[in-house]
């Protein structure tokens, strides 16, 4: 028996004791899926309207170079979301119970870290044959260059584009600092040195 | 037996003997009674989804501890609702909080409200090491759960036991 009054007098403050009813708990342990089905749908309609805008581009386009580089930005489309899902998808803590928490956590955070640090290859660069290409092919029959915005706003698309895709690789290499000061913590607190 | 039936039957026979430990632990995790609820729910769902994988990987009750402080501090985490007051470390506390009635400070359900207005303030680490303390965890056993290693487990529990000899302390003084 433990005579230490502070145990004591937080173990006796709680009398509720037993397990709830099954059924309860196996629907409740059902319901924690459905907000990772959500988000893998909004991921998945996401790239379907991207698919579809970038589709368009490639059956419509008015030059071979449309058509190509319409179908690079569909394939960046179904990549980018792929490796989104396979670098960076959250892994659910309760079904790592072997694993002390601290642990989890790290290996978690190194994911994610390593996710952010490298979004420049497996999520910016994927769309970039595809965008030089449909731009290239606005340049290269006189016709269409004719027909389309003056050459000023299209370098100003060009470079909102490119200001677009610098900015989340700039945001995304903060968080990825940010989450290495918590694995440096973590570190810290369970005495890894590396 | 089926493979469904013994994880059921596991579940059920961890859930009674540590129920009340999932009570109070959900209490450290979280003070307003519609979350706690909610996250007493997600722990004995985890508990329950956690035993079609259990095979002896470490004690049971070493195992239900670390789901529940799983889940308990991955609720805490993702800050569900925005906390008044800035979390802290054990070395940043050097008394336990007020008790309403001074003349009473030690008795059993002051104490314990003081307990846990403490746990509240505490950021994760700490609040993990206290939880599993005042659950009588020995040290190996806090490291197992928590992952910290001995020299921090150490260190924390070294506080710990300084915090909650205070109140004696002071009556002490006052007698």
């Amino acid at each position: 028996m433990n005579s230490d009054p502070a145990k004591l007098a937080w173990q006796n403050s709680v009398d509720i004791a037993g397990a709830p009813p099954l059924e309860d708990v196996r629907r409740n342990a059902n319901k924690f899926y459905r907000w990772i089905k959500w988000r893998n749908r909004i991921e998945y309609v996401s790239c379907a309207i991207a698919i579809v805008v970038f589709g368009r581009v490639m059956i419509i386009g008015p030059h071979i170079l449309h058509h190509i580089g319409g179908a690079l930005l569909v394939a960046a489309a179904i990549y980018a979301p792929w490796q989104l899902h396979r670098r960076a998808s959250a892994v659910q803590p309760a079904m790592d119970g072997g694993v002390p928490i601290y642990v989890f956590q790290r290996g978690q955070l190194v994911r994610q870290r390593d996710a952010l640090r490298t979004i420049l290859v497996w999520y910016i660069l994927p769309f970039f044959p595809g965008i030089i290409l449909i731009f290239a092919g606005n340049g290269a029959d006189p016709a269409i260059e004719a027909a389309g915005p003056p050459i000023w706003q299209r370098w100003l698309a060009i470079a909102v584009i490119l200001s677009l895709f610098a900015f989340v690789w700039w945001v995304n290499q903060l968080a990825a600092r940010r989450l290495q000061r918590k694995i440096d913590e973590i570190d810290a607190l369970t005495g890894k040195t590396g | 037996m089926s493979a469904k039936a013994q994880q059921d039957a596991r579940y059920v026979a961890a859930a009674r003997t540590h129920g009340a430990m999932i009570e109070r632990m959900a209490r450290g995790y979280e003070a307003d009674l519609e979350l706690r609820r909610d996250l007493v729910q997600d722990i004995h769902a985890a508990l329950w989804r956690s035993f079609a994988i259990f095979a002896g990987q470490c004690s049971e009750k070493s195992w239900v501890h670390r789901i529940a402080h799983n889940v308990g501090v991955s609720h805490m985490m993702t800050g569900r609702r925005r906390r008044k007051l800035p979390l802290v470390g054990l070395e940043q506390i050097d008394e336990l909080p007020g008790a309403d009635d001074p003349e009473h400070a030690t008795g059993t359900r002051a104490l314990s409200d003081r307990l846990l207005a403490t746990i509240h303030r505490l950021a994760p680490a700490d609040r993990q090491v206290m939880l599993l303390y005042l659950e009588d965890l020995t040290a190996a056993e806090i490291g197992e759960v928590t992952g910290l290693s001995a020299s921090a487990v150490a260190v924390r529990i070294h506080r710990l036991k300084a915090l909650l000899a205070e109140p004696y302390r002071v009556e002490e003084k006052r007698a």
